[in-house]
């Protein structure tokens, strides 16, 4: 039977639905694109065989859970599946939506093409027809490097009430701090909206570390890290985090605990060498723990877990950390297994007050938002 | 306790059945004649590690050197990957954590379980 | 204080040592390399605002660093250190392998003639190698692997290929046979480097030098990954620029993903975190761990300082702090750091100062 203190809401922050097949996806491009480049992307998500997602390492498996394929279409396509799994066996309240079906591509047109198409399909799908329950969110995909458009895609959706966050790739032709980006930063806060950040599947030179490509999967997973504290050290470094003290950067699936030696790193450097960013008006900690956020999948597993909350305790994070699965994929972390890792005084934070606050989610701890079954597990 | 799985003409070789049982429910497997019956969850985060695919693993004696071994005889955990040997339910990698197993025996054309 | 900190004897196991002159190093090298240009040290891809390296750590008329006389009274006589580690920079990721060698070469017979050969009793040093040129690498290790103060080989934190991947694996066998860490510090960039970050370079110094030697880690996983310290047990790394503070937090990943992803390289047989104690060391960085001192005894044991951190002053930097930073650390710990897991590692070392 179901018992109030068993209880607690969860917002998961990193799920990705997945269109049943390219031509479900390709279908939303806008008119503008329907043309040349329509029928190019067409041509390619052919070549490819699926939705066109590149990548050189081979996860586990198909990368995602053997136990979250549907019987017809890609892992996360089904949304009686992902109903099942998630929201009642995992017991999540609520999870925010991050399509993968945009790739780095050389021209930014077609990636653009791929944001809008993206955004258009998720509001259609997800966060229309199968979210009659009303406990998914979404991002809205933008490609920072056609401004306009990203612009553009900023203002069509954040009137919708089912987006609450822009997000933007890892692997862009710079770090974010330059000024070419700031325009997305600012039309984000303009409209309440957080910037996430989740890598982006590409080949090539995208994946390429400053001493050169790692041979294995698992040598280049953990180090997504590396694709983001650069980021957050320019966003801090270039002012905009001072420029624009409403702005919220969350870091998806790149790690929890660096951020406590990244924060120090950061104050000593800008001690020792400040003097090129004098438009900082205090350390760099403190904006990145006023204005960074980190999702926690995979986290972090030291033998014992004493040794993660040090590192917490050292980010001062009680307000930079939100629950995360990564449903559907393989390294997919169960909250039966994952929550009660969190140091007792901050679970609730993690497990869903953060990502409440952050992403307005109202009435999560009423009982009329209760999960479709209790979040404790047989 | 014994758990009634099913009758052995269900279980051919290369197949397995997932029963009531335990905490967990109970895996049932038969691989190449032989019967083993697991926990249902991954010592790891607590995953359905039954419904997971049997193959074989590697070993190695040196870099770049990988011998596809024990072919059959390895389930790997649905989520995360993690490989046990089906017959005993200890873990390739070290260190062991493994999965709780169960005698199984055949009487009277049913498989028993002994819980 | 504690009385018996006097006594222990204490270990720099890093500073650099740099010419006088940019070219100093022009008159070991042999003609037609001799003859061509090369960067200088003082050539960097990113202006410091404020300078890089004390100016009183240098002589008159010459680069901080470049005075063996100077460097002995400021880390011996007055600093309370027995013994140096010396660890000269070369130029960068040069395209021409043959010039980066002949550097490599030119800097071992001038550390050796001007540096080792002015103190042989606690000045110690590094065999530079350039790992893109494995057969001459060897040459040069075993050149100078019996040289009596030569302690390890070292090698550039820049590099187009992880240092795990098998074209660098001779040279880690022969560094290994001979009983000699490899110790991996950055260059100034000065040659054909990749972009300092994985998302482009930095516009901002400081973002560029916070960073920088975080990229210890690739290599890291590298050789973990491809099971260089699994087939040479006895081959230890030093990561010289620093990076324990980055470790821990990305080795748990590197763990997690390991015992998933097993099958496909099992000849890595241990949870990677496993490899540290007997194959990674780091040298000390003032500009790491926590500002408040009250965390730093906690974050000391957290990092396993006992047994993979050595003190390291990074003569000639701003960031050079004495061994007095660990004096508030209780005994045990302080004696391995300052002392012990460097005499240990170094035996050459450990057999003079004890």
């Amino acid at each position: 039977m179901t018992d109030a203190t068993d209880y607690l809401p969860i917002v998961d922050c990193d799920v990705h639905p997945a269109p049943r097949s390219a031509a479900e996806l390709l279908d939303y491009l806008p008119d503008r694109y329907q043309g040349k480049v329509g029928d190019m992307l067409r041509s390619w998500f052919r070549m490819n065989r699926g939705t066109g997602v590149l990548t050189g390492f081979g996860a586990l498996a198909t990368g995602m859970r053997r136990d979250a394929m549907p019987k017809t279409g890609p892992g996360g396509s089904d949304p009686s599946l992902m109903e099942e799994q998630l929201l009642v066996q995992a017991g999540v309240t609520c999870a925010i939506l991050i399509p993968l079906t945009v790739t780095g591509m050389a021209n930014p047109e077609h990636e653009a093409a791929l944001c809008a198409a993206t955004n258009a399909w998720l509001a259609d799908n997800w966060l229309g027809k199968y979210n009659g329950h009303g406990r998914y969110r979404g991002s809205i995909m933008v490609c920072p490097d056609v401004p306009e458009a990203a612009l553009e895609e900023i203002e069509r959706w954040s009137k919708h009430g089912g987006f609450v966050q822009v997000m933007v790739p890892p692997t862009v032709r710079g770090s974010y701090g330059l000024p070419q980006y700031f325009p997305i930063f600012e039309a984000a806060v303009r409209h309440g909206l957080p910037v996430a950040t989740h890598i982006n599947r590409t080949p090539g030179i995208a994946m390429l570390s400053p001493v050169g490509f790692t041979s294995y999967y698992f040598e280049f997973h953990p180090q997504y890290t590396l694709y983001y504290y650069p980021h957050v050290a320019s966003l801090v470094m270039s002012g905009v985090m001072a420029r624009l003290p409403d702005l919220r950067f969350v870091l998806v699936e790149g790690g929890v605990s660096w951020l406590a030696p990244f924060m120090w790193r950061l104050d000593h450097y800008w001690r020792q060498f400040g003097s090129e960013v004098p438009w900082l008006d205090r350390p760099p900690s403190e904006y990145v723990r006023n204005q960074v956020l980190v999702t926690t999948q995979p986290l972090e597993r030291p033998n014992r877990t004493r040794r993660l909350h040090e590192y917490l305790n050292w980010m001062g994070s009680e307000r930079m950390v939100m629950f995360s699965t990564d449903y559907p994929h393989w390294d997919y972390d169960h909250p039966e297994a994952t929550l009660r890792r969190f140091p007792e005084e901050v679970r609730t934070r993690f497990a869903y007050q953060n990502a409440a606050e952050l992403y307005g989610l109202a009435g999560l701890s009423s009982s009329s938002a209760r999960p479709l079954r209790p979040a404790v597990a047989g | 306790m014994a758990v009634r799985a099913c009758r052995i003409e269900e279980l051919p070789p290369g197949s397995r059945k997932i029963v009531p049982g335990g905490r967990f429910g109970i895996g049932v497997f038969n691989s190449g004649g032989a019967l083993y019956a697991l926990a249902n969850r991954c010592p790891h985060d607590g995953a359905p590690v039954c419904l997971g695919p049997i193959t074989g693993t590697t070993e190695s004696e040196r870099s770049y050197d990988a011998k596809w071994v024990k072919d059959g005889q390895i389930l790997r955990c649905p989520w995360h990957g993690w490989e046990f040997e089906l017959a005993t339910g200890k873990s390739v990698a070290s260190p062991p954590k493994n999965i709780r197993t169960y005698p199984v025996r055949v009487e009277n054309g049913w498989v028993i379980v002994d819980d | 204080m504690d009385g018996s900190l006097s006594t222990i004897e204490k270990v720099d196991a890093a500073a650099h040592p740099f010419p006088r002159d940019q070219d100093d190093i022009r008159k070991y090298m042999s003609a037609p390399l001799s003859n061509l240009r090369f960067p200088g040290l003082d050539g960097y891809f990113y202006p410091p605002p404020s300078a890089e390296y004390r100016p009183d750590f240098a002589p008159a008329g010459g680069l901080p660093g470049s005075d063996p006389q100077l460097l002995s009274r400021q880390l011996i006589s007055d600093g309370e250190v027995s013994a140096v580690v010396l660890l000269p920079l070369t130029r960068g990721l040069l395209p021409d392998v043959d010039m980066a060698t002949e550097i490599c070469r030119a800097t071992n017979k001038w550390l050796a003639e001007e540096w080792l050969a002015y103190d042989t009793e606690r000045f110690f040093g590094s065999i530079r190698v350039n790992p893109a040129d494995p057969d001459r690498a060897i040459e040069e290790i075993e050149t100078w692997a019996d040289h009596p103060q030569m302690v390890q080989v070292a090698v550039p934190l820049q590099a187009h290929q992880p240092y795990g991947q098998r074209r660098f694996r001779p040279i880690w066998e022969s560094a290994a046979r001979h009983g000699l860490p490899v110790a991996v510090h950055a260059d100034n960039l000065g040659g054909n480097e990749y972009w300092p970050t994985s998302v482009g370079y930095p516009l901002h110094y400081v973002e560029y030098a916070a960073q920088y030697s975080i990229n210890y880690i690739v290599h890291l996983m590298s050789l973990i990954a491809e099971g260089v310290f699994e087939d040479l047990e006895d081959l230890v790394f030093v990561f010289a620029d620093g990076g324990i503070d980055m470790l821990f937090p990305l080795i748990w990943r590197f763990d997690s993903d390991w015992r998933a992803i097993r099958s496909v390289t099992p000849w890595v047989k241990k949870t990677p975190v496993d490899y540290l104690h007997g194959h990674v060391r780091f040298c000390s960085h003032r500009f790491e761990g926590p500002l408040d001192a009250e965390e730093r005894l906690p974050w000391l044991q957290a990092v396993d300082a006992e047994h993979l951190l050595m003190y390291s002053g990074n003569y000639p930097s701003v960031s050079f702090e004495g061994p007095g930073a660990f004096d508030n650390a209780p005994a045990g710990l302080r004696e391995r750091v300052l002392c012990r897991n460097a005499a240990e590692l170094y035996p050459k070392l450990g057999a003079r100062i004890s």
